[in-house]
């Protein structure tokens, strides 16, 4: 065709619903009670924190799904539903009972599953680290201007003398004078809680995003093995001898 | 000739109890208020859509036909309180504080119509919280001139005039989380017409109307939405009022402009909920001292929608108006004079 006999107006999208996303999506158990047809209201946006900050829209999520159409949910599963706060607001105000939280949850798991994940939580390596490697998620460090616009600019503007203030707040509490983490776990808790992961296969799970991630936790719990698993054998006894 | 028993004095009884007198029947009218005119007297509604009449100019007539006459027996401030028997030997008690009487009757009209939806559960609407957020059954009676604030539009809060006003639809309706999906098939009508009540009296206010879809099906409902764009410049958006909230010390709303695809929020004076239609106590009890049958929302369910609209599942017992769900005036006259020619036909044979 030639490009004067182009039609200017662009072809709607049909509902295509065939592709492999959206049909691993749809097998979700979460899917059938979160999408109960959409009345393109605005409720859910209007609630929902994340569209108030960021690109993103649970409405559209909702109508995404309903259409159907493979590429446009490939590339939220890259980007915009990892902007969701996860606050449930969205559900519990939907005139249809929609809920695009849990549409969202099951679209970052199958995300992370496919491989589509890497890109989007690239900026989230340090906040999984210092989960996997401490057992706090963020750390009074880790804020910075860019990485959190939403938390105001007075937070931003005390972090800057955190270190004195958490030593004032915290005045006997050793374990709350630190700015590297939240505060300072035991190391029995620590390798206790990486155990689990392990076990559980969700360390696996984590080293489809973040692979070197495992080797890390893995080295930490090989330090540590020795005199945790001492620990473990004197706790083991302990509950023994006071079930007699 | 036997008598006919009609429960309930709205528009829709009246207009039965006129209907059947005129064909002849001796009528019993039971209305559990101490007046006639329903829902319409009770909000002191003060003009209707789509022709902004005054509501006195339909309503009295329908009352003052049953009034004056003498076929009609009205007990007001009563209620039926048992009904034994079956088609056409019904034998009723009806109750009131002067007593108990029991009368016989042929056939018998429920017509106990809706109240309106209770806001205060939709509780991000703020309803009985924020005194400025009021229903559009409450504007009815303030835009009355005989109502509490004499015709004024006040702010409860203060008692000042309002100079931005904004109109949330489908509250109550069309919503999964109260359990009530239907639509309320007045609201649109009803708050564009109080958009432009409120224009007219006041010129310098803005109205805004938060809504899904205009559902402006009725006669002359179309034009009357036109009327209120181009000619009183009210504003429209597209988006469903979700929260409100004080801000400033100033009611805020929030809403998505879906048009726009983006979250707002809006500062206002005063928010009016488009309140929708559920099935009053009235009709529930009726509904079980006669053992007839309601659908999932409380209203009562026609033998068949299509065929019998005014039969009830119980033969010798008929329905209309209101009571079977959303309805406006006019179709509620429709359907009182429709029920009168089913009760005269069905008592012929
Ligand atoms: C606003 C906010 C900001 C935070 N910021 C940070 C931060 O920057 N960095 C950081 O590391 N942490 C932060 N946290 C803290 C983090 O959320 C908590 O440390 C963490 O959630 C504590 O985990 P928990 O399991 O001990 O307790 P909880 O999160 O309270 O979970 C306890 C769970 O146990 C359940 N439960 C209770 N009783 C029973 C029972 N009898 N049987 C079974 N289940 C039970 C509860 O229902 C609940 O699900 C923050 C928390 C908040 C609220
Ligand atoms: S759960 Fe996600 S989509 Fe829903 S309101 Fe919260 S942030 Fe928005
Ligand atoms: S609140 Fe529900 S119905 Fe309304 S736009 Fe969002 S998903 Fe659709
Ligand atoms: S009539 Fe209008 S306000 Fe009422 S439920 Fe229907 S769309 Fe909503």
């Amino acid at each position: 065709m030639s490009e004067e006999n182009k039609n200017p107006v662009t072809e709607k999208i049909e509902s295509a619903k065939g592709g492999h996303f959206y049909k691993e999506i749809m097998k979700d158990f979460r899917i059938k009670e979160s999408l109960h047809g959409c009345l393109n209201c605005g409720t859910c946006v209007a609630n929902c924190p994340a569209a108030a900050f960021y690109d993103y829209s649970p409405r559209e999520v909702c109508q995404m799904m309903i259409e159907g159409d493979e590429e446009t949910i490939e590339e939220y599963m890259k980007g915009k539903i990892w902007n969701c706060a996860q606050c449930y607001s969205c559900k519990y105000r939907c005139p249809k009972e929609n809920s695009a939280a849990d549409i969202v949850m099951a679209m970052r798991e199958i995300a992370v599953r496919e491989g589509l994940a890497e890109e989007a939580l690239a900026g989230y390596t340090r906040i999984a680290k210092l989960v996997l490697t401490r057992g706090n998620q963020l750390a009074p460090d880790m804020l910075s201007p860019d990485a959190f616009p939403d938390w105001g600019p007075r937070m931003i503007e005390l972090s800057s003398k955190k270190m004195e203030m958490r030593e004032e707040l915290f005045k006997g509490f050793p374990g709350m004078n630190v700015v590297d983490r939240a505060w300072a776990a035991e190391d029995y808790t620590i390798f206790e809680m990486q155990k689990i992961w392990e076990e559980s296969g969700a360390l696996e799970k984590v080293g489809t995003v973040f692979p070197f991630l495992v080797d890390i936790v893995q080295d930490d719990m090989d330090d540590k093995r020795d005199e945790m698993e001492v620990k473990i054998n004197e706790k083991k006894a302990k509950l023994e001898a006071s079930k007699k | 000739m036997k008598t006919v028993l009609v429960i309930g004095g709205g528009v829709t009884g009246l207009k039965a109890s006129s209907e059947l007198a005129e064909m002849g029947y001796n009528v019993t009218l039971v209305e559990k208020e101490d007046y006639l005119g329903g829902q319409v007297a009770k909000h002191k509604y003060y003009k209707l859509a789509p022709d902004l009449r005054l509501a006195g100019e339909v309503i009295d007539p329908v009352i003052k036909a049953v009034e004056n006459n003498s076929n009609i027996k009205v007990y007001k401030h009563s209620h039926v309180a048992a009904v034994s028997g079956n088609a056409p030997e019904f034998k009723a008690k009806i109750k009131n504080s002067k007593g108990e009487s029991e009368e016989n009757f042929g056939a018998i009209v429920v017509a106990t119509g809706f109240e309106h939806f209770d806001p205060t559960v939709k509780q991000e609407y703020g309803y009985g919280r924020f005194k400025d957020v009021v229903t559009n059954a409450e504007v009815e009676e303030m835009l009355n001139p005989g109502g509490p604030t004499n015709g004024e539009l006040k702010r409860p809060s203060d008692g000042e005039t309002p100079k931005k006003i904004a109109i949330f639809q489908c509250v109550g309706s069309r919503d999964r989380q109260v359990g009530n999906p239907y639509c309320c098939r007045v609201g649109c009508v009803v708050s564009t017409k109080q958009a432009i009540e409120i224009k007219e009296k006041y010129p310098d206010s803005e109205v805004y109307v938060y809504y899904m879809d205009m559902r402006m099906f009725g006669r002359g409902w179309e034009e009357l939405y036109g009327k209120a764009m181009e000619e009183y410049e009210i504003i429209f958006t597209r988006g469903r009022g979700a929260e409100v909230t004080l801000k400033n010390q100033q009611l805020s709303l929030r809403a998505e402009e879906t048009i726009m695809d983006r979250p707002i929020q809006h500062s206002v004076d005063m928010i009016i909920l488009a309140a929708g239609m559920a099935a009053g106590e009235g009709t529930i009890e009726a509904a079980n001292v006669l053992g007839i049958k309601q659908n999932d929302y409380g209203f009562l369910e026609p033998k068949d929608d299509f065929v019998s609209p005014n039969e009830s599942s119980k033969p010798g017992i008929f329905i209309a108006g209101a009571d079977k769900g959303p309805m406006d005036i006019e179709n509620c006259i429709v359907e009182g004079a429709a029920v009168a020619a089913k009760v005269a036909s069905s008592l012929k044979n």
